[in-house]
């Protein structure tokens, strides 16, 4: 830890050093919602977004998409997903792959996600144009929200880099903290048997915002046609804060 | 190496630094985990006042998870972005483990026991200059603890809370409308309103949990209208109907313009006011009680408030007031009015909370689900530990004060005192008694040692380098600090005790619709950290054993007497005992006596281990059962209220009618003029708690919104010259400070106004604010005071 | 002359990014420097603002760059 502190100080230093008319601090561009979803490249965006002056930055239209071009959208893929594409045989390996990739935007297993795009900071949020039913633009996916709908989607959802402009942003805090690991695997009662859910259902209502068809490869069901889950995936009362009461303890 | 080289090189050195920390900022996200075997408990969230239940996943000693819990009424199972990472609180990596002493200037590790000697001293040597500074982050146990050991035993009635910066006005006003504090209404007014009026009150980003009960009503096809009455565009500005931007202490004119027009259109409520009101008016100097008026007098003040005058006043537009008004107007619709800070903070904040009450009771929105005057508070326990257990320079627990002879007696007798112990003169609000602490003694200065428990004052207080800043430079001055982490107050102190804090001790708070909840510790505090109620009673052990008188009761017993089930005393003043008996739940049941007198009944603390938290009053069934309150003072639901449909049984005018007042608009003590040009608003932030001391070690939450800023208007900033993000100088006529302004952010400042957060200890911007307060609470106005700004390096 | 500090972000798939950097270190314009797991510092010479910037986005174009982040700019001896 103490090294990275180290390195915040050098990038002071050297950006001191070499200081005549930077940009201070690392801009945070919509370019960070590329996320591999399917493991694929992403295709990049046809401009970078450029450096500017003090000077030149009065004015403009800084709005979480103003560095989005408009051609990009033109890549849109249309319809809806196959749901019955064959889906690639999946190993322990990639399963413990995804849910590394998952955990990284998690404080713990069951801590909604952070954005890792930038956001209007002020405006109603507009996250259920993409996150509603899911979108895949030009190899980014946005996943389908896991929970039923919600408006005020900024309470619990916070950006991942500094939402400000041209500041140089404080290190990190230091933290011990070590979070819940998501689980592993659900139990099954005999080699073949449907796995039970190993994870609580609450908020996490909708399968297939991690095992839909836009999954990350490592958990996707490998039948994303049946819609129907708890058919067969028992979910967990004491993990949905549901167990039951003893009887006869109550007054 | 030439010139081209050498920028290159300094190129590469910067670009490297860059990437690394790009690259390792991933990482302080993507902790280490740990797998299944999680034990869930129930608790409230540490931060706000809204009082969400969390449920805590712990696992080898440690938190390692936290959910919604989907029992508690309050969130449903929700939670906002701080109660989802409130478990990361406890583990920032500079806890404090170890107490410590200045010792030649710098903080040394003692002991325990020195430290409590340490403290023993300084009360011995100058009882009168002893002084408890709290919190409305206490628990009722803490803060219960902290009172008696004040008010029983020191004797001098110096203690108060920052809770006295936060909710104090909110107090006045419910006291001099109703003659009892604390909301009649609950949060249940939020699922049945048609309309929801917030009044200078941002809870999109403040109270998220009650925001989105309340949109997320529009979701499920219900109709619910928003309006915004705000100084600045907010969050919660774009999910309103509509929103009306008014002048900084526009408030006053704005409730007045509403009584007018309801009396001028004849929409107001007259059988309602016939029956349940009475007309006030103030005195002077104030007093919470002012003096009658009749309805003629009080139309013939408002009459001046015409539509054309308050827009003059505070800028909203004549359809605007008028629109209100034909809301207040409308006998159909239920009405929540909510405020926090935006009327609380404010020198005439008791005014424009008689205001607010005044406009509901005067158009009969008053009394049904729905239709309530809400205020909110923004600490876990202001309402359950401050205003109730009353820890404040006048109050007794239960609502009782010191200053009447009938009530010291009552509580004389719960705590088993000779007679005349209670001191019957208060002691000084938290702006006097900070003064005091920054005066020198021969100027008046006459407290000399403060005891900081759960808060951080030298970041909070207003006007900070006339109210903390000399207490550190003037010989004598001694502060003592309890906190978690090393907060700038506590590395200002000369003595600081490491506590324990949330889930790693027991605790009861009480949330804003006067539910009072409980939890259990789960899981050990670090080093030698400590329960902040331990440290209290074990001073109080000190002291009796240096033979203070305060510190036993009239039959010579320890005034924090602990008995374990066969009746036999614990010595609960050792550590190693303290949790061999639940001391948590004997301070419970022998504050709860205290809970009668004004009608606030307890249940005993046997139910609140069940419940998600209950209302009170909590009261007694036939079947031994227990059943909280929703609405007070309605018939239809609180059992007190037995006479009429709504009785105010604690009524000022002992008629049990409430009153409406009528206060005029005047002028705030300080406003912008050629100099200081700007108004100054300072408040919080969604992802930060109040001054980010335990927030700020959240990486989450760090990363989310990691300094504070100075929020503009772009015209102001174009006509400074200033851009997004340049550091800027703010500057007031008390202090000036460094910081980046942010433009197009969070929110929208109209032109001539600037927003500070105030979450960042290292943007200090109580430097710039004023110490003028309030004349009934003494609290202080944080939302408005002149400054400039300018480029840094600009003259 | 226009020095720029960029951090470009690569692609985790290893054929692509063995690709782009491959491209990256062949290009006289540009210094590469050691990447810290998928960040990439490089140091970007031009002959003008405008040739600086259109060399980023060249650069964000490059099949395995996720991004480019400028982290600072010397326009110290722009002509």
């Amino acid at each position: 830890m103490s090294d990275r502190r180290g390195l915040e100080i050098g990038v002071v230093v050297a950006v001191a050093v070499a200081a005549v008319g930077l940009v201070s601090g690392v801009e945070s561009s919509s370019r960070e919602v590329i996320s591999e979803v399917d493991g694929r490249a992403p295709v990049a965006p046809p401009r970078a977004v450029e450096a500017r002056s003090y000077r030149d930055m009065r004015g403009r239209a800084y709005g979480p998409n103003a560095g989005l071009p408009s051609e990009w959208w033109k890549t849109l893929r249309g319809g809806d997903p196959d749901l019955f594409a064959a889906v690639a045989p999946q190993t322990p390996v990639d399963r413990s792959a995804a849910l590394t990739r998952r955990a990284a935007r998690r404080a713990y297993d069951g801590a909604p996600p952070m954005v890792p795009h930038a956001v209007d900071q002020l405006a109603v949020p507009a996250c259920l144009a993409c996150h509603l039913d899911g979108v895949r633009v030009a190899g980014i996916g946005a996943p389908v929200m896991s929970h039923p709908p919600q408006t005020s989607c900024l309470q619990c959802h916070v950006v991942m880099n500094d939402p400000r402009r041209g500041v140089v942003t404080p290190p990190l805090p230091d933290s011990t903290f070590v979070g819940l690991s998501a689980p592993q695997d659900g139990a099954r009662a005999w080699n073949g048997a449907p796995p039970t859910i190993p994870h609580t259902t609450w908020m996490r209502e909708r399968c297939d915002s991690c095992h839909g068809t836009g999954g990350l490869h490592g958990v996707r069901s490998t039948h994303p046609w049946r819609q129907s889950c708890t058919q067969c995936h028992a979910p967990s009362a004491a993990l949905d804060q549901r167990a039951p009461v003893a009887l006869g303890t109550a007054p | 190496m030439d010139r081209r080289e050498f920028l290159k090189a300094t190129a590469m050195a910067t670009a490297v630094a860059a990437a690394a920390r790009l690259a390792l900022q991933d990482d302080a996200v993507a902790q280490p985990r740990v797998d299944g075997g999680v034990t869930w408990d129930k608790a409230p969230c540490r931060f706000c006042g809204t009082g969400c239940h969390v449920q805590v996943g712990v696992k080898g000693g440690r938190v390692v998870a936290i959910a919604g819990d989907q029992k508690a009424e309050v969130n449903k199972g929700l939670l906002c972005v701080k109660g989802y990472h409130v478990g990361l609180a406890l583990y920032g990596k500079d806890r404090l483990t170890r107490p410590l002493l200045r010792k030649n200037g710098k903080l040394e590790p003692i002991t325990w026991d020195q430290a409590l000697d340490v403290i023993a001293d300084r009360v011995m040597a100058n009882p009168a200059g002893f002084a408890v500074y709290g919190s409305g982050q206490w628990t009722i146990p803490e803060g219960y603890a902290a009172q008696k050991l004040i008010k029983a035993g020191i004797g001098n009635n110096q203690i108060d809370p920052n809770a006295r910066l936060c909710m104090a006005s909110a107090v006045t006003g419910y006291l001099s409308t109703y003659g009892v504090d604390e909301p009649a209404g609950c949060y249940d007014d939020l699922d049945r309103c048609d309309v929801l009026l917030m009044w200078g009150n941002n809870p999109a980003e403040m109270h998220p949990v009650l925001f989105s009960r309340v949109i997320d009503r529009r979701s499920r096809g219900e109709q619910v209208t928003l309006i915004d009455l705000t100084t600045r565009r907010t969050r919660t500005s774009g999910f309103c109907d509509r929103t009306m931007l008014f002048k900084p202490h526009g408030d006053l004119a704005i409730a007045n313009g509403i009584a007018h027009l309801l009396l001028e259109r004849g929409t107001w409520d007259q059988a309602f006011v016939d029956k349940y009101c009475n007309f006030r008016k103030r005195t002077a100097p104030p007093t919470l009680d002012g003096q009658a008026m009749t309805a003629d007098e009080y139309r013939r003040e408002l009459a001046a408030y015409t539509p054309a005058r308050v827009e003059e006043l505070s800028g909203v537009s004549p359809a605007d007031l008028s629109y209100l008004a034909d809301l207040f107007g409308d006998r159909k619709l239920r009405i929540t009015s909510l405020w926090c800070m935006g009327m609380n903070q404010h020198t005439r904040g008791t005014a424009i909370n008689d205001l607010v009450h005044g406009v509901h009771l005067l158009s009969g929105h008053f009394g049904k689900p729905g239709d309530a005057p809400t205020s909110l508070t923004g600490q876990p326990s202001a309402c359950g530990t401050v205003r109730e257990v009353g820890t404040l320079a006048h109050a007794l627990p239960g609502g009782l004060v010191v200053a009447k002879d009938d009530h010291r007696k009552e509580a004389e007798a719960i705590w088993n005192l000779p007679p005349g112990r209670i001191n019957a003169k208060p002691g000084y609000h938290t702006v006097e008694m900070w003064r005091r602490f920054s005066t020198a003694k021969d100027q008046g200065g006459d407290i000399d040692t403060i005891w900081v428990q759960v808060t951080n004052p030298a970041r909070s207080l207003p006007n900070i380098n006339k109210l903390f800043e000399p207490s550190r430079k003037i010989p004598g001055k001694f502060l003592i600090v309890s906190d978690v982490y090393p907060t700038a107050t506590a590395m200002a102190a000369d003595l600081v005790l490491p506590s324990a804090m949330w889930v790693e001790k027991n605790g009861m708070v009480g949330n804003s619709e006067r539910r009072t909840q409980q939890w259990f510790r789960m899981v050990p505090p670090p080093g030698e950290a400590r329960d902040d109620c331990w440290q209290t009673i074990a001073v109080a052990r000190r002291l009796h054993d240096r033979g203070h008188a305060g510190m036993k009761d009239k039959d010579g017993r320890f005034l924090f007497q602990v008995v374990d089930q066969a009746g036999a005393v614990v010595p609960v003043w050792d550590w190693r005992r303290y949790y061999d008996v639940n001391v948590d739940e004997q301070l419970f049941e022998e504050y709860r006596r205290f809970s009668r007198f004004k009608h606030k009944d307890l249940a005993p603390y046997g139910e609140y281990v069940k419940a998600r938290g209950l209302r009170w009053p909590v009261v007694e069934q036939p079947d031994g059962s227990w059943r909280e309150t929703r609405f007070r003072f309605a018939k239809f639901d609180d059992p007190y209220a037995t006479k009429a449909e709504l009785q105010f049984y604690h009524s000022v005018t002992k008629d049990d009618r409430a009153l409406i007042w009528f206060h005029p608009w005047e002028a705030p003590p300080e406003v912008p003029d050629r100099d200081y040009p700007l108004w100054l608003c300072t408040g919080r932030v969604l992802e930060h708690w109040h001054t980010g001391t335990m927030t700020m070690r959240i990486p989450q939450l760090q990363r989310a919104m990691p300094q504070a800023y100075c929020e503009m208007n772009r015209d102001d900033a174009r006509a400074l010259g200033v851009a997004d993000g340049e550091v800027v100088v703010l500057e007031s006529r008390r202090g000036k400070l460094e910081l980046p302004v942010w433009l197009g952010g969070r929110g929208e400042p109209p032109a001539g106004t600037v927003f500070v957060p105030f979450f960042d200890e290292s943007i200090a911007i109580n430097v710039a604010t004023l110490e003028d307060h309030d004349p009934l609470s003494k609290q202080p106005d944080y939302k408005k005071c002149a400054v400039r700004v300018r480029r840094k390096g600009a003259a | 002359m226009v020095v720029s500090a960029l951090v470009l972000t690569l692609t985790s798939v290893p054929a692509l990014r063995a690709r782009a950097l491959a491209v990256l270190v062949a290009d006289p314009r540009l210094v590469v420097g050691e990447a810290i797991r998928d960040r990439l510092p490089v140091v970007a010479e031009a002959a003008s603002a405008g040739e600086g910037a259109a060399l980023c986005d060249a650069l964000a174009e490059h099949e395995g760059v996720v991004r480019v982040d400028v982290v600072a700019i010397d326009f110290g001896e722009e002509a």
